[in-house]
């Protein structure tokens, strides 16, 4: 299971971008679904994600107490379900192991509610062509130890010597984000111009830059010089020192300081008292307004939820079927936050999977046969939106004309599904009475394969395979832990071998691999559809893209539209582009496009926010406050 | 033979035991597939990246790209060096992390068998000279009950009813760090932990203390003590409790050594506490090999140390018991 890990706002602004978790994994799904449990509060909750629902969860937040009420709290203390994988920003990407450093690093810039540009270490940014762009770094940001002010030059080192390095000696895992990167030049201190490959509208929405943290050049250039002198180690050395182990270069670079960390206890931070972002506006005025942050690590979830019912935690992840037990609590004030992660059906249209399913008229019967509302609905508590493609309808690039729905209102139809099927199988096919038979007259049986451990994926699992009994199908279930799904039905394998691949880029046909065991349906993958950059779902679609796993063939060129569309100049382009792209999915049906989770968060009432609900929530985390310590 | 003739040969078997325990569990770890390995090479692939790259370097990271061969020596010189490496996931000394998570282990782990051999020591002697009686049927239910019903399911109850329902105690382990850590307000922390471990714990002890004290209430040296006037303190001491030691201390060794790391496991993980359960337990979700392999040699120290320990106490109270005979 990918560790998506407890998403505290604001400690994710890379793993937005990046990861795709096991959908249910992190248990924190929700949605902006207009459910209809309320508890009768009815707050618009203004999210900014095109849903003006009426739910109930996101309540009242922006009645606001009164700012001239501010004062600095003890304790801000968040949950996480585990320790820190990494502390060594360079080989960090994933979310557990960001959450420790995002007190202490900012970051060069965020996005805001609105998918804009929202400035931390970066000031400002502009092009003129989309190719070259010009970031302005602030002059008053301080390294820590003796490191000194963070200026153009440690990004150039870094883009340079770290990030672009063939050899990546020290071990970044994230090189790929600066493929398209061509050249990077430190025009003063303060003024960093960064010239891409193609031209990319959407370059400042890119996860090149956002989610970067860095070290500094003074730090980290004589390691790389005793590697280019034939130390090979040096990269672990890097990792191994005191700097960065002890996180004692941060210097004024985020609003905390690391004070200890207690091995599988908790993370302790505390006010950074030279925070260069203070009294940047209002809600800066003298940010952070906590002494000390905590990250309290508590790996069963009921003891999450205990010790934040307790008063124990400031914040914490709430599943979707745990939402109840808080709504219309004057304790609590509950936040849905909609995420670009969409849980998909695979169908495995590989060697080694049921070859109808190579068959678009096929998936869109089996799909059809799912009813996506009661999945959302029923199974996730109306916290999930039914997805009709890759893409969210709050993104600018989904344009509901070119989206041909499934599984939905009219479009959920055994009977018309039972039609489709018989229609398009393979002679030999037949359905006796409600049995669908195969050419030996045996009843079709297709193997699924879900992730086990969260129970609204198992729940769903089973959800599905009783709805595809509906259709004469018989479905032989297994759950399985994520990583087993990962690499014995989704990994390429030879002779029953997992080859550490989920797709060869170089072979003719995707669809003449296969994996170790057999599989025709797999559940309990998220995928991040990209909705601010959609270029980057190139690595789903194309025949040689490296997800697909399911063998994927589209009959249009999805590579060349997916790129047309990422280097368009012109924002309408671009959105008519992708809206075809995304229309082509919808019918295509590479998978059964199943819904849209949102994270759902909940806080002590004390809790005052600075920002409204959107995808990008926790973006200005650090300027929240309390009005009273609920922890004492 | 002499007691340190008898304890040095002991202590080379020990030895020999841990390099076979510790190959053994070196070997599994090395067979078994990484999880981690997976997921990065999905990662990579999400972002259009190569995962085996991915793979080779998060293996590079780990050492894991050297011939296996030498890996195994470099694991057990370092092993009987005591130079244990650094952790993977802490990039810290594996020494470091298990001395500081020892403490938080012992502060359950020793008042709960404390506990559980005074109280189940005493009511299974009590149960056992008042055999078929409402206070015997009594402790047999609570016997009963403490060894059936599971750690994980009376861990969540104690949170929710005297954390969460009545906020009596913690519903965590997450003492202030400015809290002093020899302190009654520390105990509040520990009061429900302690409790689960020692209700299993002292559920067998009582159990093991009624059987094997049964076998000498009826003894004729205890008829024998009774006719000539003998308090009933002193007969259940002296007369029963005493030859049934021998065989209450076996038990004890194992459940010790049990408590600590199978219960513990579980109360550790549920109740947040940083000790050697959580760490190896965590170690192992990660295959974080430096600290499960010295993880995994601490409970071997421990259970060969206990056996050692256990051996030399029962020559100790029963002197029939010579060391020629142990061997």
């Amino acid at each position: 299971m990918p560790h998506k890990d407890l998403k505290a706002p604001g400690a994710h602004r890379r793993e937005v971008l990046l990861l795709a978790g096991a959908a249910g994994a992190a248990g924190l799904a929700g949605c902006m679904s207009g459910d209809d449990n309320g508890n009768g509060n009815g707050n618009n909750t203004g999210n900014g994600n095109g849903d003006d629902d009426d739910d109930d969860v996101s309540d009242d937040i922006s009645d606001q107490a009164d700012v001239s009420d501010r004062e600095i709290q003890p304790d801000w203390i968040a949950p996480s379900a585990s320790e820190a994988q990494d502390l060594n920003p360079l080989r960090i990407n994933d979310t557990t192991s960001s959450a420790r450093l995002a007190p202490l690093l900012d970051g060069p810039y965020g996005l805001d509610e609105n998918d804009e540009f929202y400035g931390y270490w970066f000031e400002d940014y502009e092009t003129e062509d989309n190719k070259t762009w010009t970031f302005h770094l602030r002059d008053n940001l301080e390294w820590g130890d003796d490191y000194g002010q963070m200026t153009t030059e440690d990004w150039v080192f870094h883009i340079e010597n770290v990030a672009q390095n063939e050899d990546n000696w020290a071990a970044h895992v994230n090189q790929s984000n600066w493929d398209d990167v061509e050249s990077v030049t430190a025009v003063d201190d303060t003024t960093l111009e960064i010239e891409i490959a193609a031209a990319d509208p959407l370059f400042v929405r890119q996860p090149t830059f956002w989610g970067t943290y860095i070290l500094p050049k003074g730090l980290v250039e004589p390691y790389f010089q005793d590697y280019q002198d034939g130390n090979e180690e040096a990269g672990e050395e890097l990792n191994s020192s005191d700097a960065v182990q002890q996180l004692t270069y941060t210097g004024n670079l985020g609003p905390y300081t690391f004070e200890e960390r207690a091995v599988e206890d908790r993370f302790v931070a505390v006010r950074n008292e030279d925070y260069y972002k203070r009294g940047d506006d209002e809600d800066w005025e003298d940010a952070p307004y906590f002494d000390q942050y905590t990250i309290n690590i508590l790996e069963e979830e009921s003891t999450r939820l205990a010790e934040f019912e307790t008063g124990g935690l400031s914040t914490v992840g709430i599943p979707a079927d745990q939402v109840e037990n808080y709504q219309g609590q004057d304790d609590y004030t509950l936040v849905e936050s909609a995420t670009p992660y969409c849980s998909i059906l695979a169908f495995n249209q590989r060697a080694n999977g049921w070859e109808e399913l190579r068959k678009r008229e096929v998936r869109r019967a089996l799909s059809m046969a799912i009813d996506k509302e009661t999945v959302a609905n029923d199974i996730y508590r109306g916290y999930a939106i039914p997805a009709q493609t890759f893409q969210p309808e709050y993104s600018d690039f989904y344009d509901d004309s070119e989206v041909d729905p499934v599984g939905v209102g009219d479009t959920y139809d055994v009977d018309e599904a039972r039609s489709l099927l018989e229609e398009n199988l393979s002679d030999g096919y037949s359905y006796d009475g409600d049995a669908l038979l195969d050419p030996d007259g045996d009843q079709v049986v297709l193997s699924f394969v879900y992730t086990n451990g969260s129970p609204l994926t198992e729940d769903s699992a089973r959800y599905i395979a009783d709805a595809l009994g509906g259709l004469g199908i018989d479905v032989d279930s297994n759950g399985v832990p994520f990583n087993t799904m990962l690499e014995q039905y989704a990994m390429v394998a030879e002779d029953g071998e997992p080859q550490g691949i989920f797709n060869d880029p170089e072979a003719e046909d995707p669809q003449a691999l296969s994996s170790a065991r057999e599989w025709d349906m797999m559940w309990g993958i998220g995928f991040n559809t990209y909705p601010r950059s959609p270029g980057s779902i190139a690595a789903f679609w194309t025949a040689s893209s490296g997800t697909n796993f399911y063998g994927y063939v589209p009959e249009e060129d999805l590579g060349s539209m997916i790129q047309e569309g990422a280097t368009a100049t012109d924002e309408a382009e671009q959105q008519e582009i992708f809206a075809e792209v995304f229309g082509i999915l919808s019918r295509d049906l590479p998978v059964n496009f199943m819904h849209f989770q949102d994270d759902i968060y909940g806080y002590q009432n004390e809790v005052v926010f600075t920002e409204d609900p959107s995808p990008s929530w926790g973006y200005k985390s650090n300027s929240w406050w309390m009005t009273d310590d609920p922890h004492n | 033979m002499s007691m340190t003739w008898y304890i040095g040969r002991r202590l080379a078997w020990a030895l020999l035991a841990s390099f076979i325990i510790m190959s053994v569990t070196f070997g599994f770890l090395t067979a078994s597939p990484n999880p981690a390995t997976s997921t990065v090479a999905w990662e990579a692939a999400q972002e259009g990246d190569n995962p085996e790259d991915a793979i080779e370097t998060y293996e590079q990271t780990r050492g894991e790209n050297r011939p296996l061969s030498e890996q195994y020596i470099d694991f057990m010189v370092s092993m009987y060096t005591l130079d244990w490496g650094d952790s993977y996931t802490y990039d810290t000394d594996v020494m470091e992390v298990i001395g500081n998570s020892w403490v938080y282990s012992a502060l359950i782990v020793v008042p709960s068998t404390i506990i559980a051999v005074v109280v189940g020591f005493a009511v299974g002697i009590y149960s056992s000279t008042h055999q078929y009686t409402k206070s015997d049927y009594a402790a047999t239910f609570f016997a009963f009950f403490g060894i059936s019903v599971p750690n994980f399911w009376l861990s969540i109850m104690l949170i929710l009813i005297f954390g969460v329902m009545l906020q009596w105690l913690p519903a965590s382990y997450s003492p202030d760090r400015s809290m002093a850590f020899w302190s009654l307000e520390h105990v509040k922390y520990l009061i429900m932990p302690i409790f689960v471990l020692t209700t299993a714990a002292v559920a067998s002890e009582m159990r093991y203390a009624r059987a094997e004290t049964l076998e000498y209430v009826n003894a004729e040296w205890v008829k024998s003590a009774r006719a000539k006037g003998v308090s009933e303190w002193r007969i259940m001491y002296h007369h029963i409790f005493r030859p049934a030691t021998p065989v209450l201390i076996t038990i004890l060794v194992a459940d010790f050594v049990g408590i600590i790391f199978s219960t513990a496991y579980i109360v550790e993980v549920i109740f947040g506490i940083p000790g050697l359960g959580l760490v190896s337990y965590n170690a192992l979700i990660r295959m974080d090999t430096p600290l499960v392999l010295a993880t995994t040699l601490v409970p071997v120290i421990l259970a060969i140390l206990a056996n050692l320990l256990q051996d030399i106490l029962y020559t100790v109270l029963d002197p029939r018991i010579s060391y020629e005979a142990r061997n």
